[in-house]
């Protein structure tokens, strides 16, 4: 190929406007060993565009890619099923708290109400508190 | 995302760890709340609102001031096998949760009180009594003020107490 074929033809690469028959003289005219010093440069790139074309995806590369896109479902799931249970123990919150106030209060009233006339239970509480009373002053005052 | 994660976990625990705490006195009431052989009084929050509404002329000052901050009481008390039952019940005071205040022993007669209560104020006064005669156990819960709980004899007659006493030991 003459040396000014050549020029025409990278400049029309150049403008994209080669055809792919063009582009295949091209590279063929680069592979050669008689390229100007000028063009020096145009050599690497053409046998670059060559050597890329060598290059051929893994065997497995598709599976890798697909093991990076596949949809998480279970993790995203996990996550969902996560928030979704401290949404529902934040709104239950109160219940619980409230049946905990429940179970004080039964706790404390283990027994039944030993009088339903408030008189009479004023008398025992008094009692009570005097015979405490009373008890309390055996250890405070021993002595005595 | 992870902070409130945490935030709602430790309060899980806490609801968990005030649940773990057993009330000792709550389970031996209840433990012999239907035994024959115990004798059981229990006044209610309930009822001690509606003391309120009792005529309270003939009730000293001191008195009412304490039974109006008190809301609930309970005793049992046996003579049956006092002994056994009183160190059955001291067994079942968790002391991590009460603290010691007063222990009386002369001879038979043992008295211990133990409180529960926090920065100053107690909530519930403990007293355990026995003797050869018998065994109770008191539960006071509210705000208790012991300075005026120990005036609380000296200031009354004693006259009432007495009587209480007989009705206790009739069948002596």
């Amino acid at each position: 190929m003459e040396r000014e074929q050549v020029a025409q033809l990278l400049e029309k690469y150049w403008q994209v406007e080669t055809t792919v028959e063009e582009e295949k003289m091209l590279a063929e005219y680069f592979r050669g060993t008689d390229v100007p010093l000028e063009w020096a440069s145009y050599r690497e790139i053409f046998s670059f565009y060559e050597q890329e074309k060598e290059v051929t995806p893994g065997e497995e590369l598709e599976e890798r890619i697909m093991e990076q896109v596949r949809p998480r479902v279970r993790l995203r799931g996990a996550w969902w099923a996560a928030a979704a249970c401290i949404v529902l123990l934040l709104g239950l919150e109160p219940l619980f708290r409230m049946s905990e106030g429940k179970r004080v209060e039964q706790r404390v009233v283990v027994v039944k109400d030993t009088y339903d006339d408030p008189q009479q239970a004023l008398a025992a509480v008094q009692k009570a508190l005097l015979i405490a009373s009373r008890n309390m002053n055996k250890g405070l005052h021993p002595l005595k | 995302m992870y902070k409130k994660l945490l935030v709602v976990m430790g309060l899980l625990l806490m609801g968990a760890v005030s649940q773990a705490q057993d009330d000792a006195i709550g389970r031996f009431f209840g433990k012999y709340v239907e035994d024959s052989r115990f004798s059981v009084v229990s006044v209610s929050p309930k009822m001690f609102r509606l003391l309120s509404k009792v005529n309270w002329d003939s009730i000293p000052a001191d008195l009412r001031q304490t039974v109006s901050k008190l809301q609930s009481l309970r005793i049992i008390s046996t003579d049956v096998t006092p002994y056994v039952f009183y160190k059955e019940a001291l067994s079942k005071i968790d002391m991590k949760e009460y603290e010691e205040l007063i222990t009386v022993r002369d001879k038979g007669d043992n008295v211990r009180f133990v409180v529960k209560g926090s920065g100053g104020i107690i909530h519930e006064l403990l007293m355990i009594a026995v003797d050869k005669d018998g065994f109770t156990m008191m539960s006071f819960v509210g705000d208790i003020d012991l300075d005026k709980l120990a005036r609380l004899s000296s200031s009354m007659d004693i006259k009432g107490l007495e009587d209480l006493k007989n009705a206790k030991r009739k069948n002596k």
